[in-house]
């Protein structure tokens, strides 16, 4: 990796509220920063209850301050899988690609939390947005034959249907994981992108797993030996952002890639449906 | 009032779903979130009081088609909001599928980030995919629905107004930030919720989100009078339209609620054409576009005629209407549909002419004198305090009916030169909230309904 890993910049204390109210102080050096971003805005990681929905702050934000990626934390707590991967999926298509999802359990037992990711992201993948023809001669708008039911009954969920929303221009979201334990960690493999690590033994654990199969690392406030894809970093004043912000090293690579997968080096995802039944049969022309 | 208020759908590409398959129309305009910015500050430069989307989660067979819901509302308005200064927005939420505490907070959000321009449209949600998304394998029976609606109504409301003026404090001196006795909790027990606490954001620059109201079923009516500050409602026939305003105040009134602070939007479909062979030609080619025999089973199925579907051509009188042999899709189209019918019968595809493809809202086709005449007219018979308008092709007919026809309307000061205020609900001329009366309603409603279950505890609600 770079010597200058991504930063996540963690939204904390009143900064989320002042960035709500529009706040000049607050986002005008943020603003101010064009040209690369080696570095994403993270909303929702503060203490419960949340004064913010995540998702509306993050779309609200990403239209003030359009180059910089936005990923919002995701506990689960209330929300069905099937409302939760519809609205990120729409961030991802309002940012145009640059949106990721934190996951994070919050007192969930691990497999729920796998379970509730697996969901959204077989949803996310549902409707391939290639089926998309609108054929105006035979009056086909999409091409049915690729839309899969995701067919899920697990242990916590039950979700028929495809998605209402395409797939986005990054494919899906961009999904992190903060895995608390090494249950979560080892559930993670496979499953996302990238896993947010703030525990040392949980870095041996990944560290010691093979690196073609575990997940890309975000550290969070430990050492990673350069191994680190990203690193979060908790921001609790304007003062704090200011000087993360002064600290960004510029990157040439941001403007030739678009999405924050791109920026990240993050391969293309997909979630593999070909043994789920299709959402409507096949379609007759 | 002797103005009315506009309202104006985003649905693309328009009420005519087929309308992509027309020349120069971007069929993927439903994704693209550019023209949907382009088509709010269209609105706004004509002063128009807030746009619209109706939502319904869950990809039906019809994608084949035409595009349906798409993006989720509540993101797509706070993105294309924040290039507005004064239009209000109003978004569309299934209170089947969801839970009261999460939809409360996104929507003050909402309203936070828009500076108090956001509104909450109530839904209930029929339609089997959704069911299915959410792992039922049918949808829950409508009473049941809109008992959890009025319920769900109840618990946001009373968490928007959780927080007192002046609970914030911010004395530097001291570290005292928010004063505890000035924040309400909620501690609600109901049928379907259990809610204990408050929300932790403070009241919006209009206190909260306001909050439509959509279903036309004794329900539906019962949650209006209860909750709503703007009742969502179709109306094909005058008269029917203006007993049905009438009623609402009346309803609302005997919930103890000043009438004057529920309002009604009726939903028209508009074509606006340069003249009577444009409307036409232009009729003729949305109609066209239409799969006929797809919008005849639509039909039939709103108006409870059964799923086989009917012969585009035969006629349905008001006989066939009250021996239908299942309860209507939607109790406010039905309603709105028979009213028309009872003036004579209708053969389907006249019906599905006059409500651009659907079996509800009315298509108003006309060049700009016509329509604005139209508006006018009913207007004045006290058929509504004001219009949803949803544009028959999304492509065409907003823009038109903004630059042409809003300003005929402007002209004859039935409608705003210029935004009230700087709030949804100011603009709308509601009246500004007092802190407490929502959670004081719902406090009402709650040991009504408890009396209610005590007296009768066995008792289920008549529904249509």
């Amino acid at each position: 990796m770079t010597a200058s890993p991504f930063q996540l910049l963690a939204l904390q204390g009143d900064l989320p509220g002042r960035l709500a109210a529009g706040d000049p102080d607050v986002v005008r050096p943020l603003a101010a920063f064009t040209g690369h971003s080696g570095a994403g805005l993270v909303l929702g990681e503060e203490s419960r209850p949340l004064r913010y929905d995540p998702a509306a702050l993050a779309t609200a934000l990403s239209v003030r301050l359009p180059r910089w990626p936005v990923l919002t934390v995701s506990d689960g707590a209330g929300d069905h899988p099937y409302n939760a991967a519809r609205r990120f999926l729409s961030v991802d298509h309002l940012t145009g690609g640059r949106s990721g999802v934190v996951f994070r359990s919050r007192g969930s037992a691990p497999r729920h939390t796998a379970e509730r990711i697996s969901v959204i992201r077989a949803l996310w993948n549902s409707w391939p947005i290639h089926s998309l023809v609108a054929d105006r001669g035979t009056g086909i708008y999409a091409h049915t034959e690729g839309i899969r039911a995701i067919d899920h009954q697990g242990r916590d969920f039950a979700v028929y249907g495809a998605l209402d929303s395409p797939t986005s221009i990054q494919g899906e979201p961009v999904s992190l994981w903060y895995v608390a334990t090494a249950e979560e960690l080892d559930a993670a493999h496979g499953l996302v992108d990238l896993v947010i690590i703030d525990d040392p033994a949980l870095l041996g654990r990944w560290a010691a797993s093979a690196q073609d199969e575990r997940p890309g690392l975000v550290a969070s406030g430990i050492a990673h030996d350069d191994e680190a894809t990203a690193e979060l970093v908790p921001l609790h004043s304007a003062y704090e952002l200011a000087e993360a912000v002064a600290g960004i090293p510029t990157a040439e690579r941001v403007d030739a890639a678009p999405s924050l997968r791109a920026v990240l080096c993050l391969p293309p995802r997909s979630y593999d449906l070909s043994s789920k039944p299709l959402a409507f049969g096949v379609q007759h022309a | 009032m002797n103005t009315f208020h506009l309202n104006l759908s985003l649905m693309t590409p328009g009420h005519f779903r087929g309308a992509w398959r027309l020349p120069g129309r971007d069929p993927l305009a439903w994704v693209d979130v550019g023209r949907y910015r382009e088509l709010a500050r269209i609105a706004e430069g004509a002063k128009i009081h807030a746009i619209f989307l109706g939502d319904s989660p869950g990809l039906g067979t019809a994608i084949a088609e035409h595009p349906e819901s798409g993006l989720e509302p509540t993101i797509l308005f706070a993105d294309v909001l924040a290039g507005t200064k004064h239009l209000g927005a109003i978004a569309t939420s299934s209170s089947t599928y969801n839970s009261p505490y999460n939809l409360a907070r996104r929507y003050l959000a909402l309203d936070h980030v828009t500076g108090g321009r956001a509104a909450f449209n109530i839904v209930t949600t029929f339609a089997p995919q959704a069911a299915a998304a959410f792992g039922y394998g049918t949808a829950p029976e409508k009473a049941d629905r809109y008992r959890r609606a009025d319920e769900f109504a109840g618990v946001v409301l009373s968490l928007w107004d959780g927080w007192d003026d002046g609970a914030i404090v911010g004395d530097p001196a001291s570290g005292r930030f928010a004063d505890p006795a000035r924040i309400g909790r909620l501690e609600h027990v109901g049928e379907f919720f259990r809610v204990s606490g408050a929300l932790s954001v403070p009241p919006s620059p209009q206190r909260r989100p306001v909050l439509v109201q959509a279903g036309g079923s004794p329900g539906g009516l019962e949650l209006a009078a209860n909750w709503a500050d703007v009742v969502f409602t179709a109306g094909q026939d005058l008269d029917e339209a203006v007993a049905f305003r009438a009623d609402t105040k009346r309803r609302a009134a005997q919930a103890g609620r000043d009438p004057g602070q529920i309002l009604t939007s009726l939903g028209v479909i508009v074509l606006v054409g340069d003249s009577d062979h444009d409307v036409r030609r232009r009729i003729d080619e949305l109609v066209d576009s239409t799969d006929v025999h797809a919008a005849a089973t639509g039909v039939a199925i709103q108006l409870g005629l059964g799923t086989d579907g009917l012969d585009p051509d035969s006629l349905i009188t008001i006989e066939s209407l009250d021996a239908a042999p299942h309860p209507p899709a939607s109790a406010g189209f039905f309603r709105s549909t028979r009213a028309l019918i009872a003036a004579g019968p209708r053969t389907v595809r006249e019906l599905i002419t006059r409500s651009a493809g659907g079996a509800g809202h009315r298509l108003l086709a006309g060049t700009p004198e016509q329509i604005a005449d139209d508006l006018e007219h009913w207007f004045r018979a006290g058929a509504a305090d004001g219009f949803t308008i949803m544009p028959a092709d999304t492509a065409v007919d907003f823009e038109r009916f903004t630059a042409q026809v809003v300003p005929l309307l402007q002209e004859r000061g039935l409608f705003q030169q210029d935004y009230a205020g700087t709030t949804l609900r100011e603009n709308l001329g509601l009246a500004p909230l007092v802190p407490g009366a929502d959670r004081q309603r719902a406090g009402n409603q709650r040991a009504a309904a408890h009396q209610r279950a005590a007296a009768h505890p066995t008792a289920e609600e008549e529904e249509g």
